[in-house]
Order: structure tokens, then sequence, then C-alpha cells
């Protein structure tokens, strides 16, 4: 594709959003949560699209579109049993806000750490977040690297993708925080959803004369594709080992359950999340299905996570449904991006610094916060310049990371014994379980290492929980609070 | 609410069991389709429905 065709497109959305980024400013306050949070009190709509472009990245048009096109429909059910995984959050998301709004929370790690009276906890889980979640960033910066390198047939190099998502990544988290982060956030998810559906209709209508047209060739050419395991990649124990840490992920991972500390009211919050799920539905339709469409049209690529840059490069497509893809694309990983610097820039600054220095201001910790922001950065720029592995599989071991914070995170709102100590050592030895297996690739009884690491994880929690004092008062406090506000709001 | 709180975490475990038994035990010689796919299509909407009308119980 001509690559000053890239460029103006690249121009005109960067322009676009930093323009909303701006306007945000507007009738924005001072101080951490104002920041941090918008002051909690982002609307409905505003919320749905910034959780919806948070959540789904790069991984859906690149990553998961490659995972169907190398291991067919279990794609999509390994994607939907993510969406599922939200019934957690219809179960927390009432409990983090009213919390949060009760106790002044910014972060997930700061309610932990208050929840358990322990700073280390707050440290500890900030820690876990920092070592798994910029791998999951670095991902991102990856994808886009891949396809303006797959798009311009090699005249864009990788590292200038990478360099222009990072730049644009820190400009947007830093103007107004989780308001431009919010409302660029936005503009993204329409972009995302809209450009993706139609090029998908474009796509299938033109090659394959409908839907019924693509899987009537699927059925003929790829039956495998339409089954579990089929081609083979799709085994039960690889299913389980990519399911089990994104069915958690809407509380274990801290840019999307910092996400319900936001809403203004619970009608807000029950608008985000609803519309988070249909929003998620359908765009995981669409990257499956644009997925079996690459399959069927270009099926013997090396790398399946080139599958998209390979598809839409493609001479039969026009270069401006390219280029809305690619733009689509781009919003996808930067949303993400900079939803991941925000969260880990607060977490840095008020659970981080604050535990090894318990008077710091509010001041000094939002002035830190604003200057992580890009350190974080260059630190998963530089990780994403290494271009390890298969992009999906790297995206999963960070979700398998962050897994190891769901003992702690259960036990805050579901267990009065739980302790302190149990909480830093199971996420301590988890995170070393999984990060051991990850790197060794080591795979005991044919199981991924989310399964051993989640494993160790819950045992040590419970088992040292029983062994140690819990902090009863305030868990009596905690959840006494919480067992009226949920009377009150009608929520399980 | 404890009562309707089960309930619930009894229904989405059904859910899931379901996610993954179906397609791995019953569906798993069907390549249509029908097969896998409108499966995983029907459970996920399920999922939402359900998800729904728990969210639509909530009050300000």
């Amino acid at each position: 594709m001509n690559v000053s065709y890239i460029i103006v497109c690249v121009a005109i959305y960067v322009a676009l959003a930093t323009w909303m980024a701006y306007m945000s400013r507007r009738g924005m306050g001072a101080g951490i949560t104002e920041y941090f949070l918008a002051n909690r009190t982002v609307g409905g709509f505003v919320a749905a699209l910034t959780y919806s472009a948070t959540t789904y990245s790069a991984f859906m048009m690149v990553g998961l579109a490659g995972l169907t096109y190398r291991g067919g429909v279990g794609a999509l059910g390994f994607e939907l049993t993510y969406l599922s995984g939200l019934v957690l959050a219809v179960f927390f998301a009432p409990r983090f806000w009213l919390v949060g709004k009760r106790y002044g929370y910014i972060s997930p790690a700061e309610l932990l750490g208050d929840r358990y009276q322990s700073r280390w906890v707050a440290v500890v889980t900030t820690l876990v977040c920092l070592i798994f979640l910029i791998p999951y960033a670095a991902v991102q910066l990856m994808g886009i690297g891949i396809l303006f390198e797959g798009l311009s047939g090699g005249a864009i190099p990788f590292w200038v993708g990478l360099v222009l998502a990072t730049l644009l990544a820190i400009i947007w988290a830093w103007i107004a925080g989780l308001r431009s982060v919010a409302w660029t956030d936005s503009l993204q998810a329409l972009i995302m959803l809209v450009t993706s559906v139609l090029v998908l209709f474009f796509v299938v209508y033109r090659f394959f004369g409908g839907f019924g047209g693509l899987f009537a060739k699927l059925e003929t050419d790829y039956p495998g594709w339409l089954s579990v395991p089929g081609p083979g990649f799709f085994n039960l124990k690889v299913y389980i080992g990519l399911t089990l840490p994104w069915f958690f992920f809407c509380i274990s991972n801290p840019q999307v359950s910092q996400r319900l500390f936001i809403p203004k009211s619970m009608s807000a919050m029950r608008r985000m999340l609803g519309g988070f799920l249909i929003f998620g539905f359908i765009y995981t339709l669409v990257s499956v299905m644009w997925g079996f469409s690459t399959k069927v049209l270009n099926p013997g690529l090396t790398r399946a996570d080139l599958a998209t840059p390979t598809l839409l490069s493609q001479p039969v497509i026009p270069a401006i449904l390219a280029l809305i893809v690619m733009v689509g694309i781009l919003g996808a990983a930067i949303s993400t991006i900079d939803s991941i610097l925000l969260t880990l820039s607060s977490m840095f600054a008020r659970d981080l610094y604050r535990g090894f220095k318990p008077r710091a201001s509010e001041e000094m910790q939002l002035r830190l916060g604003k200057w992580v922001i890009p350190v974080i950065s260059v630190v998963a720029m530089i990780f994403g310049g290494l271009r390890l592995g298969l992009i999906s599989i790297l995206s999963v071991a960070a979700s398998a990371g962050l897994l190891m914070t769901v003992p702690a995170i259960f036990g805050a709102f579901f267990w009065k014994r739980g302790t302190a100590t149990g909480a830093i050592w199971s996420m301590i030895l988890g995170g070393v379980v999984t990060g051991f297996l990850q790197f060794s690739r080591i795979r005991p009884l044919g199981h991924w290492p989310a399964i051993w690491g989640g494993l160790v994880c819950l045992v040590t929690f419970i088992l040292i929980s029983f062994m140690t004092k819990p902090p009863l008062e305030k868990a009596e406090e905690f959840l006494g609070y919480l067992e009226d506000g949920l009377k009150e709001k009608n929520a399980l | 609410m404890k009562g309707k709180r089960w309930g619930w975490i009894i229904w989405f475990g059904f859910l899931l069991l379901l996610d993954y038994t179906v397609p791995y035990r019953v569906l798993s010689g069907v390549s249509k389709f029908y097969g896998a796919f409108l499966f995983w299509n029907l459970f996920a909407l399920t999922a939402i429905a359900s998800m729904l009308v728990l969210l639509w119980k909530w009050r300000d």
C-alpha cells in the first residue's frame, strides 16, 4: 500500500484524537482523584466505550483473528468465555464502586492494602501488575509495529509503528489523565467497531457472496476449523489454559477493574457493563469472522499473526478500506496502552511510593504519577522491540500472571479470615511459579502455567491465612458496610 | 439475598460447564456452522441476557 496514504490517514486520526483529548480538559479540577478517576463522575455512555476500548486491544483484530486462522472456532469459544467472565464484574462492580467512594480508593491495589490493613499488600500487588502488565502493553505496541510493516510492505519499518504508538499513548494519557484517556477511548471504540464491521461485510459479501458462502467454503475446504480440537491447536488443555486467566480478566487486570471506580452512579455502571457486553459480542464475532475469511483467502501463511496485515495488503482490498481498518486497530492498541499506563502510574505513585513514604502529599503522588507514565512507556517499548513469540500467547501470559491477584481480591470481599500475609505470599509464589513455567516452557501434565500458578496461589492464600491473624475489625466494618450498601442498591 | 446470590452462581456455573463440555464432548465431530460455532454464540447470548437481567435490577 502507498505509504503516503498511510501517513495522511494516521495524521487525521491523531489530530482528531488529540483535539478530543484537549477538549476533555474543560471543567477539569485538581487533585489525584480528578486526574486518575475523573473525580468518579463518568457517565454511562463514555464509561461503556472506555471500558470496551481498554479491554479490547490490537489482540482482537490481529491476535484473535490469527488464533482463528491457526486453530479455528476454538478461538471464538475462548473469547466468548472471556466475555461470559463479565459475570464477575456483575458481582464485583457494585462492591468496588461502593467501597471506592466510601474509602476514597484510587487503585485496586490500594483497596487490597486497606482491606488487609497492610501497605505491603498494596506494594506487592503493584509489583505483580508492573511485572505482568508491561509485557501486555508491549504486545500492543508490537501489534502496531507488525501492522504498519505488513501494510506498507516493509516500507514503514517495525520500529516506526512501535515508537509512534508509544508517543501517542503517552500524550493522550498525559493531557488530562483519565478524562483524556476516556474521551479518546470513546472515539477509538467507535472507530474500532464501525470500521471492523464495515470492512468485514465488504470482504464477506465481495468474496463469498455473504456469510452463508463463507461457511459453505469453510465446511468444504477447512471443516476442521469449525470444530474443536479441529486442526489441533485448541485441544482441551490449551483451551482451559487460555480461558482460565481470561475468565478472570475483568477483576485481575487493574486497568479494567479501576474502571469500576469511575461511574457517577449505579445506573451509569449498569450502562457501562451492559454496553460493553453488546460491544464485546459484536467485536468478538467480527474478529473471528475476519480470521475465517483470511483462512479461506490466504491459506498459506507461515505466521498466524500476519493474517490481518496480509489480507489488508492484498490488491483486491480497496486501499481506503484497508486504511480504515488500520486506524481501527491502531486505536484499539493505543486505547489499551494509555489506560495501562495511567493505571500503572497511579499504582506506582499511590501504592508503591506511598508504601515507602506514607506521609507523601497527594500533590507529590500526582506529580510522580505523571512522570512515571513516559518511563513505563519506554520500558514497554523496549520489550515490544524484542518481538518475542506469537502475539496472542504473550498476551495470555500476562493475564496468567495477573491471575495471581484473584484469590486476594475474592478474599477481600468474601472471606473475613483472609490475611495480609496470605495475600502477599499467594501473589509472590503464584507469580514465581507462573513466570518460571512461562519462561521455561515447561507444561507439567500438559497444563499451562496459569493452571499451576493459580493452584499454588489459591492454596497458599488459604493455608497462610489460616496460620496468621486476620484484620477482623476492618473486615467486619468493610463487609458490613458492603452488605448494607448492596441491599440498598439491590445488587447481589 | 444470599439464596438468590447462590442461585445465580449455580446458574452461571452450569453455563460454564456447558461451555467446556458441549463443544469438546458432544460437538467435536460436527464440522458445520451449526456445531461449536452456533453453540458458543448461543452460550454467550444466554450468559449476556442473564447478566443484563441482573444489571437491570440495580437501583441508584
